[in-house]
């Protein structure tokens, strides 16, 4: 007998598996390591962004911030490498640091201030974004010895697929995200602030402190992504990853977590990430569908998705009120 | 009622007028207006024209989150209803026809929405984030990618036209909220939105259809959504379905919560998110007017809304008057330990 | 304790007063209504002017049975039918409750046991309160008039004694009993046939225990039938014309006149498993 509260985590799967199956029907090609290393290398960035949203969540929050933390984190290390002499690997370190720091101040005014997060997250979106703008409005390449070769790093897979450095830094936070989430004292907070138990569990200062711990590692996560995007692309844009934070929303809900929070997988949100990239990837092959069906196509997901959710939780527990 | 009204959106205003304080002290014209070829001009009409869309956003916005939802598909709506009032023109239907199936696609999406968050029970934010992105692809695929551009001076007359001096957009969004403040407060719509808002369960069992109370709001918001759409694209003469209302639901939300309504839901003023609007675009045309480089305009417009914000916050109200309480036991500290003394 | 002596005092009153002439016809019966994991089929005719006592330990099934009679929970088995009116119960109209505005339209009104999550609404006024069902009655197009809600609110402000500065305030800055009496406020506005209290004296002080409980009984000597929920068996023997015992999820006794005392009703709450008295069909 299977725990019902897994039932999400293995649609996600199954549906992934299922999607995969579809596509390798038509392309037989999508099921080489090569295919399957762009899928990860492709979105890496938004994979490890939305680990730190998983944990958000989970605790019943939001942080629409990290697509503006991401432009950031590009902007502040293209910016760094060229008018300092900075190392790159204290370059990241800084960029961490502050990433982590904006997102620790982010989880203390939601606390202090009893204000929604979604209201302090956007008022960080802004800010993030605003301040990427001040460092440069145009497109900064970025050009370091040391950073060509880790954007050049890569293993390479039976099948001559290439498992890049970012594709392992994604799978690398997900174990991270998973670890700290199901088997921490803090992952145990959190899914008891999720679950509207704080009373009984958490007392005081106690939801204070894992407040800012959460937006600090959703900060953390963010900056991470940010490096990855900046490995991936050689340049930093301060109009970079606009609408990150939504996908990475919606990768976490099809990753079957619950967006009231309290209940889902860190990864599952891996299989919700790679489902999306391969709807991404299946437009890309079929090349007559056009750009705006991906939009579409994910919306539906979504939708189906949710639905599925709904359906199995109310198995789960049958329990039905006429109350609307 | 007149009083009572003024008192909840007092906040509101005060802000509005340190804000145009602020800009006039460093554009000294901001306040200044003229009147030429039969229209008023100046840069407070500029910010009540250019804060028609997110003000027209902000009236359905306030109901649904009054309910405790959130609505954040309006600026894709606003996509949508762009393209579909452009696409009826382009293809030689009139006017009304462009402005009826405009407004209806609006009224769809809010009952495919409400529909998700009423009966399926699904969150206001992942239900709304279906249409959110999903509905970008479909305002695409009605304009098939292109910027569906239009000639029809009566549909343009709504975005860029005038009317008694005024631009028509500024009427529009004047009317809109008239007529919503009408109908929930002079019907009992108002307070079952409220009441459903507050306390769902308590609401259904006193025989409240909160299902319906729910729709209806998702409903008035496409509503809305719609009609900034029709703004926009009369204002340009073309619906661009990649950029038409790109990420104005967060202003819109953001009008509302600077207009004092909890996202929690309950008490709400529409007045008050309008104002908030207001707000909101009295910043964005203070930054350019004030001369500030561009690449400032986001850090300033955080910095501005997180203090409003700060403000209004009601724990910190109660900080200080916590606080204020501390300095007058320290002023005065007689009085305050005998009192304390006497009482049991 | 004051319940004791509430009691004798309020059942000799009971017992001296008689039936008022409304008293005594049917109203509604249930019968074999019941939901699998909830309540077992249970049968209840009600009677007009009748207060009925619901006894049982907590999670024997007493709220549950009140949420089915509601349609807050759909029955799964069973039907329910109006009596009253007809000739004696024959071709008697038979009620579909599908939710809570089904009972309410058949004349049923619900003080829930959770006052705070399911009968007040908190950040709306007294006057907001007391309106509230009759105006989701009316329908939101047809607004009660200010000053009629003004004047029920004033109304049953003074009829129900309860203590505020005004029928402005807030609901949830009242004292429980208060708000107890608000709720009820807003079921009387309605002129309900049956109506149904959930632990109405739970959480509130003694003196407003009182006042409830005599309010119950004006309540029924104008033909209301009234079905009390109740742990405070004192006041639910006080009170009650007819006392239902639930164990289990199921009706397992029901005690009428003068078999109505504390000791029968306690022996029946805990007897293990030998049933008092069948529940009548």
């Amino acid at each position: 007998m299977i725990n019902p509260r897994r039932y999400p985590l293995l649609a996600t799967i199954a549906i992934f598996v299922i999607a995969y199956a579809i596509c390798y029907v038509q392309f037989p090609y999508m099921l080489s390591t090569r295919v399957a290393g762009n899928l990860l290398t492709d979105n890496a960035y938004l994979g490890i962004v939305a680990v730190g949203m998983t944990v958000v969540i989970l605790s019943g929050g939001i942080d629409l911030s990290v697509g503006a933390v991401i432009a950031f984190s590009g902007v502040f290390i293209a910016v760094m490498l060229r008018d300092t002499g900075l190392h790159p690997v204290l370059v990241f370190a800084l960029l961490l640091a502050l990433t982590t720091a904006f997102g620790a101040a982010m989880g203390a005014l939601i606390h202090r201030l009893g204000m929604p997060p979604f209201i302090v997250t956007l008022a960080g979106m802004f800010l993030a974004r605003g301040v990427a703008y001040m460092l440069t409005i145009d497109s900064v390449a970025i050009d370091h010895p040391f950073f060509d070769t880790l954007q050049s790093t890569y293993w390479l897979m039976p099948g001559k697929g290439r498992l890049t450095l970012i594709g392992v830094i994604m799978l690398l936070a997900f174990v991270v995200g998973h670890v700290v989430a199901h088997r921490t004292r803090f992952g145990a907070n959190v899914f008891a602030l999720g679950g509207g138990q704080q009373t009984a569990r958490l007392m005081g200062s106690r939801v204070g402190r894992t407040t800012v711990m959460i937006y600090a590692f959703s900060g953390l996560m963010a900056g991470l992504g940010g490096i990855v995007f900046a490995l991936y692309t050689g340049s930093g844009y301060p109009l970079a990853t606009v609408g990150t934070e939504l996908t990475a929303i919606a990768t976490v809900v099809i990753g079957g977590t619950l967006l009231s929070g309290g209940a889902g997988y860190v990864f599952g949100t891996l299989f919700g990430v790679l489902t999306m990239g391969l709807i991404q990837t299946y437009i890309v092959f079929d090349g007559t569908l056009s750009s705006w069906w991906t939009k579409i196509a994910i919306g539906v997901l979504l939708l189906a998705f949710i639905v599925l959710q709904k359906a199995l939780l109310r198995l789960g527990t049958p329990r039905a009120s006429a109350l609307g | 009622m007149m009083p009572a009204g003024v008192k909840r959106v007092l906040p509101q205003l005060i802000t509005l007028a340190v804000l145009v304080a602020l800009v006039s002290a460093v554009f000294p014209d901001f306040l200044q207006l003229h009147y030429s070829d039969g229209r008023l001009i100046g840069p407070v009409i500029d910010v009540l024209k250019r804060g028609a869309p997110v003000a027209l956003l902000a009236i359905g916005m306030t109901l649904v989150v009054a309910t405790g939802g959130i609505d954040l598909s309006v600026g894709t709506v606003m996509a949508i209803t762009g393209a579909v009032a452009a696409a009826a023109i382009v293809a030689g239907h009139g006017l009304l026809w462009a402005l009826g199936l405009a407004l209806a696609a609006g009224l769809c999406a809010g009952l495919f929405s409400g529909c998700l968050i009423a009966f399926l029970g699904i969150q206001p934010i992942v239900a709304t984030l279906i249409l959110m992105i999903s509905g970008r692809g479909i305002a695409q695929l009605i304009t098939e990618g292109r910027i569906l551009t239009f000639n029809l001076p009566a549909f343009s007359f709504l975005g860029s036209g005038h009317l008694l001096g005024i631009p028509v957009p500024v009427w529009l969004w004047l009317a809109a909220a008239t007529l919503t403040v009408v109908v929930v407060r002079r019907t009992a719509l108002g307070l079952l939105i409220e009441a459903v808002g507050i306390n769902r369960r308590a609401s259904a069992l006193t025989g409240i259809n909160a299902r319906v109370i729910l729709l209806a709001v998702y409903m008035i918001s496409g509503l809305c959504a719609a009609l900034a759409g029709i703004v926009t694209t009369a204002d340009i003469r073309g619906a661009d379905a990649n950029n038409a209302g790109l990420w104005l639901e967060l202003d819109a939300i953001l009008a509302t919560v600077i207009g004092g309504n909890s996202l929690l839901g309950g008490r709400f003023s529409i007045p008050a998110a309008v104002i908030g609007a207001l707000i909101i675009q009295t910043i964005n045309t203070g930054i350019l007017l004030a001369g500030f480089p561009t690449e400032y305009n986001l850090v300033i417009k955080a910095a501005l809304v997180v203090a409003i914000l700060v403000l209004q916050s009601p724990l910190l109200a109660g900080d200080l008057k916590r606080v204020a309480a501390r300095l007058t036991r320290l002023r005065h500290p007689a009085p305050a330990t005998k009192k304390e003394r006497a009482s049991p | 304790m004051l319940g004791r002596e509430l009691a004798a005092e309020e059942h000799a009153a009971r017992r001296a007063e008689g039936h008022t002439e409304a008293a005594g016809e049917p109203l509604l019966a249930f019968e074999q209504v019941g939901r699998r994991g909830h309540i077992e089929p249970f049968d209840l005719s009600i009677q007009r002017g009748e207060v009925i006592g619901m006894a049982g330990l907590l999670g024997s099934g007493r709220t549950e049975t009140a949420e089915v009679m509601f349609g807050i929970k759909r029955a799964h088995s069973g039907r329910v039918r109006d009596v009253e009116g007809t000739d004696g119960g024959k071709g008697a109209d038979e009620l579909h409750l599908r939710g809570p505005r089904d009972a309410i339209a058949a004349g049923f009104g619900f003080a829930p046991e959770d006052r705070k999550t399911d009968g007040i609404v908190a950040e709306l006024s007294i006057r907001e309160n007391i309106i509230l069902a009759l105006q989701a009655r009316r329908g939101w197009m047809r607004p009660i008039p200010r000053a009629e809600q003004q004047r029920l609110a004033n109304d049953y402000i003074a009829r129900l004694d309860i203590r505020t500065s005004g029928a402005e305030k807030a609901i949830g800055e009242l004292s429980g009993g208060n708000q107890q009496k608000v709720v009820l406020a807003r079921w009387l506005a309605m002129n309900p046939r049956f109506l149904i209290l959930d632990e109405p004296t739970r959480g509130i002080d003694v003196g407003a225990h009182a006042e409830i409980l005599t309010l119950i009984r004006e309540l029924t000597a104008k033909g209301m039938a009234v079905l009390v929920i109740s742990s405070e068996l004192d006041e639910l023997i006080a009170v009650s014309d007819r006392v239902i015992v639930l164990r289990d999820r199921r009706q397992v006794a029901t005690l009428v006149g003068e078999e109505i005392g504390l000791e029968p009703v306690v022996r029946a709450i805990a007897s293990a498993d030998t049933h008092t008295e069948e529940a009548p069909a």
